[in-house]
């Protein structure tokens, strides 16, 4: 056994194979375990060896009222998903001390706790609070945090503050960025204007070392570029709403029923990564949904959307389940692949305590969880973000091993 | 009467010769499947030299892939009572196995063998970990040690 100690690449194949609880527990046998452990390559080779993919999704039921917070999990994986509640699987947690939860990204999360910001994993169960880029003489303006960690592109994770430049002159926006490899934050580039409806607080990771937010009533989308350490103004703008182009339809006092839909020029979108490509989906509050797909075009590289899904709620096979609820409320969580094409999607929707995955394919449906029986006492509290608000009380979790 | 089954020849360590069936070994080793069909392996005179692996071990390599080539058909538990049966040995042996699969690339036995030192540390407390691995020097520093032990006294 000693021997097979002294070899990284024979004790990596046999801690591998082994339960999470047990990788968990093992991490504190020795330093090398642990960085074993650690290595992104471990947590990619359990994934193959065991066969499957360990990732679900964390539903945050009432993202308004924290105190009342009942956080729910489930796996993607219909074979894990139903034992999760046997002790048997691992099921991550969010700690108690976490206010609202800001960003999902590949196993790590932005929290936000009663007073500062932190880096949790999930998986792990370890916790960073950040570090702040401003001194602490300084009354720092308010800023927003994005998160970035992808172990297959780049080592360790980054993270983007968003803050307004305090000088008159600069009326911008101003950028830091951190990277846990060298451990501080560094100033980027030059400022840069933003629409003020630009949403900076949900900002969404995608490959290619990019970040994107959305301001939806402008119809524009800022990206920040990891590169180059600049944020571009060089997205196609949003696609107008099917009312835009007919305006007489809409009235003013139908907007008042919805202050959501006011807010939001009576059409949401969210950016929606899936299946490799970044993903737009957008609701009209009512029961029109559109998704559409960020393509390039290989000889001008001009970037478009691409309308790939129209359709009718109500004209899916959810029209029996949404006829349920007198109010016909309904909160669209997540969207993910489903299938071997890429083109093979599955919207998640939250309907009264279900949880179904629309296949966006053929409008067929499964179901994918039923929320616990306590919350169900109260169910006014899943609709205080309805229609693609409910995106942001939804984060993807991935199992990862990662060091904070 | 069939044609003649092919035969291939392995050399252990200890230069003692074993004929094994052709397709057998090609079946199961992958560094052998890729030697007949380069053409490295010549019928009529080579020998496949295996200088890291002794006669014994060879021998239960062979009888594995053997036993897995012939018995492919019964049913799961049958094989699974043979397979827990062939590795009932010490952990010397057990490493002599892991090793030689290693080298052959036999992928079955290699996930056979990872999953059965797997079951024998699945559960374990760190302090048992250490003990069978025998783990000295666990790199911690004292403070760090005494955080964890205070912190998560159930694993250890």
């Amino acid at each position: 056994m000693e021997v097979i100690e002294g070899s990284d690449a024979l004790l990596t194949e046999i801690l591998v194979r082994l339960p999470l609880r047990d990788v968990i527990t093992f991490k504190r046998v020795s330093k090398r375990w642990l960085s074993l452990i650690s290595e992104p390559y471990f947590s990619r080779r359990r994934a193959t060896v065991q066969g499957t993919r360990f990732s679900g999704l964390i539903v945050d039921p009432d993202a308004v009222n924290p105190q009342h917070r009942e956080l729910t999990f489930f796996y993607f994986n219909k074979k894990i998903r139903r034992p999760c509640r046997r002790r048997r699987i691992f099921c991550p947690k969010v700690p108690d001390d976490c206010s609202s939860m800001l960003q999902s990204c590949n196993g790590l999360m932005l929290l936000r706790g009663f007073g500062d910001t932190f880096i949790y994993n999930p998986t792990t169960g370890d916790k960073k609070r950040l570090l702040s880029p401003f001194p602490l003489f300084d009354k720092s303006p308010s800023s927003e945090y994005s998160l970035a960690f992808d172990p297959l592109r780049f080592l360790g994770y980054k993270l983007i503050c968003i803050f307004r430049g305090k000088s008159s002159k600069e009326d911008g926006y101003q950028t830091m960025i951190y990277s846990s490899e060298s451990g501080a934050w560094k100033q980027c580039g030059s400022s840069f204007s933003a629409p003020l409806d630009m949403d900076l607080a949900h900002g969404v990771y995608f490959k290619d070392s990019v970040f994107y937010w959305i301001g939806n009533k402008s119809k524009t989308t800022l990206r920040f570029d990891l590169k180059t350490e600049c944020v571009k103004d060089d997205m196609p703008p949003l696609p107008p709403a099917p009312q835009d182009l007919n305006i007489d339809g809409s009235s003013y006092l139908d907007d008042l029923k919805r202050p959501l839909k006011l807010a939001y020029n009576g059409y949401g979108y969210i950016l929606a990564p899936a299946c490799g490509y970044m993903n737009l989906v957008g609701a009209d509050f009512d029961f029109g949904m559109r998704v559409f797909r960020l393509k390039e075009d290989d000889y001008s590289s001009s970037r478009s959307w691409v309308l790939m899904h129209s359709f009718d709620l109500r004209r899916t096979t959810l029209k029996r389940v949404l006829n349920t609820d007198p109010a016909g409320n309904y909160s669209i969580l997540h969207l993910i692949k489903d299938g071997e094409d890429d083109d093979e999607m599955a919207l998640f929707v939250q309907i009264e305590t279900k949880v179904i995955a629309l296949r966006l394919k053929d409008h067929t449906r499964y179901d994918v969880f039923d929320f616990d029986l306590k919350i169900q006492k109260n169910p006014r509290l899943y609709y205080s973000s309805t229609g693609v608000m409910g995106w942001y009380r939804a984060f993807e979790y991935v199992e990862s091993l990662a060091c904070l | 009467m069939g044609s003649p089954v092919k035969k291939i020849m392995l050399c252990s360590s200890e230069k003692e010769i074993f004929s094994v069936e052709e397709q057998v070994m090609v079946q199961h080793s992958v560094i052998i499947n890729n030697m007949i069909e380069d053409g490295s392996y010549n019928h009529e005179e080579s020998k496949i030299p295996l200088d890291c692996v002794d006669s014994k071990t060879l021998k239960k390599v062979i009888d594995y892939c053997t036993h897995h080539t012939h018995h492919h058909n019964d049913n799961q538990e049958d094989l699974e009572a043979w397979d827990a049966q062939f590795l009932n040995v010490d952990s010397n042996g057990l490493y002599d196995l892991l090793m030689a699969a290693n080298y052959l690339e036999i992928r079955n036995l290699l996930d056979l063998i990872y999953g059965t030192i797997k079951n024998m540390i699945k559960g374990k407390k760190i302090d048992e970990i250490r003990r069978i691995f025998n783990i000295k020097d666990h790199g911690f520093t004292p403070e760090e040690e005494e955080q964890n032990r205070k912190e998560y006294p159930h694993f250890y």
